[in-house]
């Protein structure tokens, strides 16, 4: 597992390697079951705090996309549908609130927009 | 027993300075990391914990039990801004001479780390740079397998190189979860690279004790003219400083600030940063 | 504590100045040829006098280390440090009395002289000399730093010298001999004690912290 940070974008440290696991595992990049670094092991590789990783995995569990048992480890959950379409869905929410702030900020209506997001369900 | 030092009400006075009620922390498995400029009382806490100096008052806790207690240094690793090893010794010199105070040194674990750093065992101690024998130093705390490091400005005077292979030692040692740093250091930017939590001393008075994520992430520092600044009110911000240009604050949470007010500048905050708000001063709104 | 007597026998051969040894040698040659009989004896006392030199010359090496600071940091009593201390100086009295047998030997087979008062006297001599000196240097270091000491090293020299001296022009060599022989169980004694006493003034000296 190869989880990038970057100290210069806007997304604090733990939310960044929320992302990358989240999509990981949506991607298949890291299965059920599969075994996640330990935390002080993560942290010292992405030289940073454990407490950084500490909170990523605690977001990560709290979304249930992976599990902790302690003295084990952090293992990825087995697949919840319900959990990956409501992350999607969060998703699409933030992807659909900067089409709307461009529409406003542009003056391009919202039947334009719909219209726009029809055509491309349809494809 | 969670914390491997506990200070509570560290008191302590000298003719012309004084630690005032100092009390933290420093839980197992955690660096922490103490900042503060020159003078501020760093090296009088760490030379209290150590009992090289006595106390007036408070206490201080040391893997649970009293800091007096002499098998105590058994398990603590300590480093100070110089190397405090005789000039005519070699490593194997002072292997002897440390094997002989330390129950758990680890002879392989010492030769691993002399290897991994290049340091000669062949030539005396007086013919290394200094930063050889910082190094040095650093390895001998850690052969001795301690529970805590305790570190006085230990890389001041390293140069960038050998800071990174210094800070990756510790980033090694604190794999074990019952092993805790305590690192002072006016090197903010080491101490941002490494620390869970960050205490900054000034004068005599801990200022505040905080994770590092939060003084790094959340907090920033704001820029905008003074009329702007007028329209603040005093919960926005911590302390302002006014410039010939400009007012500067330093607010603890930037997304907060910036979606109350939206075309004001605000700057991610350095550790740096934050210690000079707080020790050159400006006006707090406590004031 | 094994680990400190090595630091201090270690400091006290490593930091031998090659002045003190190249004076103490052309004085020992000296006098081996210009005293004739009691050349062992006039040597074992230059001999005791540079270990005992050389003893107090090292306490500086602690101070110029900072590592005193060091030293407190480490799971040890006040006792045990002050002690490895006072252990390694009888090993130097060790080697002061091995010296004194060498040169006592070396004097006997030259001069074909053997006389078990010169002998004894050396010896006890040997035995002394570093003691003394060290017990009287040692708390000064412990209590006000190594300078003290070394500047209280260098005046004990002066009545050491003109006590030698005066036997010398006066009574003679084997005045002395005669008239200290009952003394000298004494005096080892009153050395050993005053050694002690240092001891614990010593450790008092360096548990004195701010």
């Amino acid at each position: 597992m190869e989880i990038i940070i970057s100290n210069s974008s806007d997304k604090p440290i733990y939310e960044q390697i929320c992302m990358q696991v989240k999509s990981f595992i949506m991607d298949g990049t890291l299965s059920a079951g599969e075994t996640l670094p330990s935390m002080r092991a993560l942290a010292k590789d992405l030289h940073i705090s454990v407490i950084t990783v500490q909170r990523a995995y605690e977001d990560l569990t709290r979304d249930g996309f992976i599990e902790t048992v302690s003295g084990k480890g952090s293992f990825v959950a087995s697949q919840n549908r319900e959990f990956i379409q409501e992350e999607q869905l969060r998703i699409a929410e933030e992807l659909l609130q900067k089409v709307a702030e461009i529409g406003r900020s542009h003056g391009i209506s919202l039947e334009q927009m719909t219209n726009i997001l029809k055509l491309f369900y349809e494809e | 027993m969670d914390n491997n030092i506990l200070v509570q009400n560290l008191c302590k006075q000298f003719e012309d300075f004084s630690l005032d009620n100092v009390s933290f922390k420093v839980p197992k498995g955690r660096i922490v990391g103490f900042i503060g400029e020159n003078g501020a009382g760093k090296s009088t806490t760490i030379n209290l914990i150590l009992n090289e100096l006595n106390k007036d008052s408070g206490q201080i806790q040391v893997f649970g039990i009293d800091h007096t207690i002499p098998t105590v240094k058994e398990n603590i690793g300590v480093v100070f801004d110089e190397c405090n090893f005789h000039d005519v010794f070699t490593t194997a010199d002072i292997e002897k001479i440390l094997k002989g105070v330390y129950k758990t040194w680890d002879s392989g674990l010492f030769s691993q780390y002399l290897k991994k750093f290049k340091i000669p065992t062949k030539k005396t101690i007086g013919t290394f740079s200094k930063g050889m024998k910082m190094k040095l130093s650093i390895i001998c705390a850690m052969a001795h397998r301690p529970k805590l490091l305790i570190l006085d400005e230990a890389t001041t005077g390293l140069d960038p190189v050998v800071r990174d292979e210094v800070l990756d030692l510790f980033w090694e040692f604190i794999q074990d979860e019952d092993c805790s740093i305590f690192f002072s250091s006016h090197i903010t930017s080491d101490i941002q690279k490494i620390a869970d939590y960050v205490i900054l001393i000034h004068r005599g008075k801990i200022i505040f004790e905080e994770q590092k994520d939060n003084l790094v992430y959340n907090y920033g520092v704001s820029k905008c003219r003074k009329e702007k600044f007028a329209q603040f009110s005093a919960d926005d911000y911590i302390i302002h400083r006014t410039t010939n240009m400009s007012v500067e604050c330093l607010v603890r949470d930037k997304e907060v600030f910036k979606k109350k007010y939206k075309n004001i500048i605000v700057d991610n905050a350095t550790l740096e940063d934050i210690m000079l708000f707080y020790v050159k001063g400006g006006t707090s709104c406590e004031d | 504590m094994r680990g400190l007597i090595y630091k201090d026998t270690s400091i006290f051969f490593k930091s031998i100045d090659k002045k003190l040894i190249l004076i103490a040698v052309v004085a020992i040659v000296l006098l081996i040829f210009n005293a004739g009989i009691y050349a062992g004896l006039f040597a074992s006392v230059m001999f005791a006098m540079t270990i005992g030199m050389q003893n107090i010359m090292s306490f500086a090496s602690d101070e110029k280390a900072s590592w005193k600071k060091y030293q407190l940091a480490m799971p040890i009593s006040s006792f045990t440090v002050v002690a490895s201390k006072y252990v390694s100086v009888l090993y130097t009295v060790a080697i002061s009395i091995l010296g004194s047998i060498a040169f006592n030997g070396l004097s006997s087979v030259i001069f074909q002289n053997f006389d078990m008062l010169i002998w004894l006297f050396s010896i006890v001599a040997a035995f002394i000399i570093p003691l003394i000196w060290t017990g009287i240097c040692l708390p000064l270091t412990y209590w006000f730093g190594f300078r003290s000491a070394q500047t209280m090293g260098l005046i004990v020299v002066i009545p050491m010298f003109y006590f030698v001296k005066y036997f010398e022009d006066g009574p003679g060599i084997s005045a002395m001999l005669n008239s200290a022989y009952s003394y000298m169980i004494v005096a080892a004694i009153v050395a050993v004690i005053i050694f002690g006493i240092s001891l614990v003034v010593s450790t008092i000296g360096y548990s004195q912290k701010n």
